[in-house]
């Protein structure tokens, strides 16, 4: 499959955080979530994928373009979303639009209009006045009405109440479906990222620590509750994060695949019981045992 | 480009509108004189410095660049933008005071004199105003922003003041006849030419290193 986005062996230091050997793909058409906690690294690898700042070294192309020669032909087809808004805050919403319609070459008025419609905001409004989830709806709004092949949005979602949130993950998942875009979104809020990623990355202190299918990840990652007269010695030492509990003990297995067949008498007995993981107890697993 | 330019036209175009009848005015009521010409070049760098660091402060304090870059805009066309708006606003002013001279009667070493004046002036003005963005590219507003909210105008307003009044007096006390015609005969149209093209090239030399230095700083 073709890839829209390459990174290769991206190193950026800061004193005090270093992103390091990062990388990773997006294929076309798909949407790729990057989880990480709080300092992963997840904005500043974005940051240098929009060409915002600068790696100390490593590759990002872009539609197999690269910035140093391309920087506006890529960012025409990008739509980006950052983790904060920055708008001229003394102009008004309409006024945004038409200076952001100067830049690109495929923006569309209308669509533009109809999001604004959708989002229910006003044009004659001033970007000050809007509230954070507006704001943030104003941003989607020009990220989308330039018909972008890319999506890239750094924690779109944060700090935005539930019912906004929804609503602007599934005008996203539309999108993806409806028009082949590609998405790269990052997010410490996996939910969002359960309902519409394909692919997962996870990043810790500035590191992939963890990259695949999402359905994949969900269905090898199990959490086995067990008794330990049960389950073999071994097999518990293939589980992460083993602990005892009043009534048994329970661990988290990274290759139910590989377990099941060994398992499938246990769990016809009711004595060891499995259960699904969700992206954040994954997230843990690797913050905790890092 | 174009929509940097169209956002930050305001400011200058306002500081034009708001100098140029004080300045009609002025040759109305009291003739070309010394102070007049010296009052014009004033005026024009206060007209033009005022804005660029209007602009620089603006952007800073609204993250503006920050908004750019997410666009499909270079540093190379940020900086360009910035430092055309006070090229094509000094040349107005030289353009506009040129005018003003040719209309007015008075003698000829009176007006190459105040010719002369007004292209150093000029030049004057626009290696400032790439000083300034030069050091807004390098290291950004943050670091001026009080200095540059009040104290640097403060500071261009005096010092113009200041220059003024000394060359007012230096005018009314120094120069023989002899003098001024020495200096006149430096303010030759070649000599303007030249200067002229010399202040333009160390202008985009300063464009060029604003470019890098846009280029290698973070927002």
């Amino acid at each position: 499959m073709e890839n829209v986005l390459e990174v290769r062996n991206l190193t950026k230091s800061y004193s005090e955080f270093t992103l390091a050997d990062v990388t990773f793909s997006l294929p076309k058409g798909c949407i790729k979530g990057v989880i990480g906690p709080n300092g992963a690294g997840k904005t500043t690898a974005i940051k240098i994928i929009m060409n915002q700042i600068r790696a100390n070294s490593g590759e990002v192309e872009v539609f197999g373009l690269n910035y140093r020669k391309d920087e506006k032909a890529i960012k025409n087809r990008i739509g980006y979303v950052g983790e904060e808004q920055y708008f001229y805050l003394n102009k008004s919403v309409g006024w945004t639009g038409r200076f952001v319609a100067q830049y690109y070459e495929r923006w569309d008025e209308n669509r533009f209009d109809n999001l604004l419609m959708q989002f229910r905001i006003s044009r004659s409004k001033k970007t000050r006045e809007l509230s954070k989830g507006m704001k943030v709806k104003l941003a989607f709004a020009l990220a989308l009405a330039h018909d972008p092949d890319l999506l890239i949005l750094d924690e779109p979602t944060s700090g935005l109440d539930p019912v906004i949130r929804r609503e602007l993950l599934d005008l996203l998942k539309d999108i993806c479906q409806e028009q082949g875009k590609s998405v790269l979104i990052s997010s410490h809020i996996t939910d969002d990222l359960v309902r519409i990623a394909d692919y997962v990355t996870f990043m810790h202190e500035g590191r992939i620590i963890l990259e695949s299918e999402k359905d994949d990840l969900l269905s090898n990652w199990k959490r086995i509750h067990f008794r330990r007269s049960v389950l073999p010695p071994e097999v518990v030492a293939t589980l992460s994060h083993v602990e005892d509990h009043m009534f048994g003990s329970s661990g988290i297995t990274k290759d139910f695949r590989a377990l099941k067949d060994n398992l499938a008498e246990a769990i016809a007995r009711e004595d060891v019981k499995v259960e699904n993981v969700n992206l954040d107890d994954i997230l843990i697993t690797f913050v905790k045992g890092a | 480009m174009l929509g940097i330019l169209k956002k930050d036209f305001f400011l200058y175009v306002l500081m034009f509108l708001l100098f140029v009848p004080l300045e009609v005015m002025s040759v109305y009521k009291d003739r070309l004189s010394w102070g007049s010409t010296v009052s014009f070049a004033s005026q024009m760098m206060i007209a033009v410095l005022l804005p660029v660091v209007g602009s620089e402060s603006r952007e800073y304090l609204t993250s503006g660049y920050r908004f750019l870059k997410s666009l499909p805009v270079t540093d190379r066309e940020i900086v360009q933008a910035k430092h055309a708006l006070p090229l094509g606003f000094v040349a107005l002013w030289v353009t506009y005071q040129y005018v003003l001279l040719g209309l007015v009667p008075a003698s000829e070493k009176f007006l190459l004199l105040s010719r002369g004046y007004v292209v150093v002036m000029a030049n004057v003005c626009l290696l400032v105003s790439a000083g300034i963005l030069y050091a807004a590219c390098r290291f950004g507003m943050g670091r001026f922003t009080k200095f540059s909210a009040m104290g640097l105008p403060v500071l261009i307003g005096v010092a113009i003041v200041l220059v003024n009044e000394g060359l007012l007096r230096w005018f009314r006390r120094v120069p023989t006849a002899q003098g001024l015609d020495a200096l006149a005969g430096l303010a030759s149209w070649f000599s303007l030419v030249v200067l002229c093209c010399a202040g333009l090239g160390l202008y985009w030399l300063i464009v060029r290193a604003s470019v890098k230095a846009k280029a290698a700083r973070e927002e």
